[in-house]
């Protein structure tokens, strides 16, 4: 043990049904954990044209150096994998108890491998793997799947599970681990394709660190900021403690911020009766925390559903209410916590499934769609749950938005207005209002991405949103630090409120190795040069750092002034991008910057028809 | 003068309502010599938005908004146009509200 790190990995051979630990070289270490070993093991390993949902491909379940520490705020646990949605390099994250439970199981992560013979449950008791039959959980959803296995394998065991949507290979499918989600970019499908329907884990060993009394100091003085936090009426952290991550919905709404109707609105009219304190005025609630953390954003609402029975519901998160919400004309609470439910219960990001249902209602409202049994408009609440169940059995019109919404606007037209980027269904934000995040939205390498983008700063005025100036800069600034946090797995509110300085802190009290600020921030840089590589290897060109015609088309309704992407201006921010990075024009990583990030191996990374044979998102 | 606030997110709910309007001070009109034309700092009849935001604290029940003559930490200020368009405000005392301009308040959203 190094530390707060095992030095372990565990790899599951799928296919021959075997398993065993290998130790972590010391080439990976550096990359601290997290998304950083999974981003280099995928580089590393998995050519960049694999077929996404062959056995070639591997799915990489990592923590990182905080996790199962008494370090708050540290309960999340990272996938990486090549994304069947995007075709390009994925990572994706989920809160709640797994990842401290690795940790307690002696692992840093786990890679699976190949392709099960059959269908299989996979359970980890102290770094040992056994096998168990998943036949009579075959289209089960997610939520019965993880009761079932809590049931059979003992009730302290931390889960995660896919549901029907996993099984068929929906580009979109999630992997969900007791309410948490790791929701971008198809890893259930990756997971499906590999005949897993779930894993249990339960561990019993204690985490130590190298430094303990600098590591409790640490914790006192993280704990007391996050304290503070929470209890200033008008923090944002603190809101979140009290009403979940809605809180800031109707200052969104109030900056024209509030992507509506499938992006053609910039406020929702009905904002008031979706957003958080609606659902805490609403619905009896109770709050839940992940491992670790003070905060407890988590809103478990109890609400009667339209057939008189009654429901628990964890969520609807912030970005639900937009994409189930505002982007399909539904202002009804119910009718979005039932379509939420939906989602979890075939195993389904509701960002890019919601999204996509919203483009197929506009596609209904404009002829070009239609659906048996459906009247494709917006705010019709059979239509959205009927599109939403119809993508999780891959049924009618289900199977064709099951591949994403560039993908099946291939197929059926709309093209134009398909407000997606790499086929990752826009996050619950307007590009055309907020200038830097359409840039990070654009370059985001796992596809419109919302965790590395300068939306607070922007929506609260901070700086002008509608200035292209002095984008370019922010968001590489950004897209680096959260790349440096993510090797953490810290969750996305610790940021929020924990100065960065603390990080490198962390880590040599955690792990003995010693870095500032800018040493973590470059590592963030050197994964995401990586990560860059890996899509141009796989295919991905400057044309899929692109924002969509829509983008270039005013907002409609009030708050509009100033809400429309100028093309002109933003080629010039995207060049300025590059060439902040070190980038060529066509966004390749040159070798000279390469070089200053030890990259320089990976250069062959980078040119298309790197190793593999498959290319799916190809134009 | 007469000012129309829009209550966004934790105020709203306090409030329960998403607009006010309140009557708000527009403090005495600066001496103007030699007949010169007043400058808008000078005071013109319009009130600061420092002097609606007190006023906003009355009204929403002794809500702390301000500390001094400064905005409390987490507290955001906009000045709505007729058209929709915002722009926030960080110096209450420095700031004008005309005929026609919304005052908006709101708590923070994060991210990035």
């Amino acid at each position: 043990m190094s530390g707060s790190m095992w030095n372990s990995l565990l790899r599951i051979d799928l296919s021959a049904r075997r398993a065993r630990a290998r130790p972590v070289p010391d080439e990976l270490a550096v990359y601290l954990g997290g998304m950083g070993y999974g981003v280099k093991l995928l580089a590393d390993e998995v050519p960049p044209r694999t077929d996404p949902l062959s056995p070639e491909n591997k799915l990489i379940l990592t923590v990182g150096p905080l996790t199962g520490t008494l370090a708050p705020m540290h309960p999340q646990s990272c996938i990486v994998t090549k994304s069947p949605l995007t075709d390009g390099i994925l990572n994706c994250y989920a809160g709640g108890f797994l990842g401290a439970e690795l940790k307690f199981a002696g692992l840093d992560g786990i890679v699976l491998e190949g392709r099960s013979p059959d269908w299989t449950l996979l359970l980890v008791e102290d770094g040992q793997v056994s096998f168990h039959d998943a036949a009579p959980l075959l289209g089960k959803g997610t939520a019965e799947t993880e009761a079932w296995m809590k049931k059979r394998f003992g009730p302290e065991v931390r889960t995660l599970s896919i549901g029907p949507a996993g099984e068929k290979g929906v580009a979109f499918a999630g992997i969900f681990s007791e309410t948490r989600t790791f929701g971008r970019g198809g890893a259930g499908a990756v997971l499906g394709s590999k005949r897993v329907k779930g894993l249990a884990v339960r561990g019993s060993l204690g985490v130590g660190t190298v430094h303990p009394e600098e590591f409790a100091r640490l914790v006192a003085e993280n704990m007391e900021q996050l304290r503070r936090a929470c209890a200033e009426e008008y923090n944002l952290v603190g809101m979140f403690s009290r009403v979940g991550t809605g809180a800031g919905m109707g200052l969104v709404n109030g900056r024209g911020g509030l992507a509506t109707r499938y992006h053609e609105y910039g406020q929702f009219e009905k904002f008031a009766e979706i957003d958080g304190f609606a659902y805490a005025r609403k619905f009896y609630t109770r709050a839940v925390a992940c491992y670790g953390c003070p905060v407890h954003c988590g809103m478990l609402h109890k609400f009667r559903q339209a057939d008189g029975s009654e429901g628990w519901l964890r969520g609807p998160e912030y970005e639900t209410m937009y994409s189930l919400g505002s982007e399909v004309g539904n202002g009804d609470p119910v009718t979005l916590a039932e379509a939420n439910r939906l989602c979890e219960e075939y195993g389904m990001d509701t960002l890019t499934a919601g999204v996509t249902v919203a483009w197929a209602l506009e596609m209904g409202e404009k002829g070009l769609a239609r659906e048996p049994g459906l009247s494709l408009r917006f705010g019709d609440r059979e239509a959205i749950l009927g599109l939403l169940a119809r993508i999780g059995r891959r049924e009618g019109i289900g199977d064709l938005l099951a591949r994403g919404p560039l993908r099946a606007a291939r197929e059926l037209g709309g093209l134009d207005i398909a407000m997606q980027i790499k086929n990752s269904g826009f996050a619950a934000w307007m590009p055309r209002r907020m200038k830097g995040t359409a840039l990070a939205f654009a370059t985001s390498n796992r596809g419109a991405c919302h965790k590395r983008a300068p939306i607070g700063a922007e929506i609260t005025g901070q700086i002008d949103m509608n200035a292209y100036e002095g984008k370019a800069a922010l968001v590489k600034g950004i897209q680096d630090r959260v790349n440096a946090i993510f090797t953490l797995v810290s969750c996305r509110f610790h940021e929020f409120v924990t100065p960065p300085e603390l990080y490198p802190r962390f880590v040599q009290a955690a792990t003995g190795r010693s870095m500032g600020l800018p040493d973590f921030d470059r590592l963030g840089e050197r994964i995401w040069n990586l990560e860059k590589l890996y899509n141009l290897g796989s295919g991905l060109t400057r044309a899929d750092d692109a924002l969509p015609e829509r983008c270039f088309q005013p907002i409609k309704g009030p708050a509009s002034e100033g809400a429309v992407i100028d093309r002109a201006k933003f080629e010039a921010m995207l060049d300025e991008y590059y060439a902040v990075r070190g980038w060529d024009r066509d966004g390749v990583p040159t070798a000279g910057r390469l070089r200053e990030l030890g990259l320089e191996r990976y250069a062959a990374l980078g040119r298309p028809g790197a190793g593999g044979s498959a290319g799916g998102l190809a134009r | 003068m007469k000012v129309s606030f829009e209550l966004l997110t934790l105020f709203r709910q306090k409030a329960g309502t998403g607009h006010l309007e309140l009557e708000v001070p527009t403090g005495a009109r600066a001496e103007v010599p030699f007949g010169a034309a007043p400058c808008k700092a000078a005071g013109s009849g319009m009130p600061t938005v420092l002097a609606a935001l007190r006023a906003a604290e009355t009204r929403l029940g002794g809500q702390a908004l301000l500390e001094g003559e400064r905005l409390r930490e987490g507290v955001l200020v906009f000045l709505k146009e007729a058209g929709g368009a915002t722009r926030r405000v960080f110096h209450p005392s420095e700031e004008r509200i005309r005929s026609g301009q919304a005052v908006v308040l709101s708590t923070a959203m994060g991210g990035g």
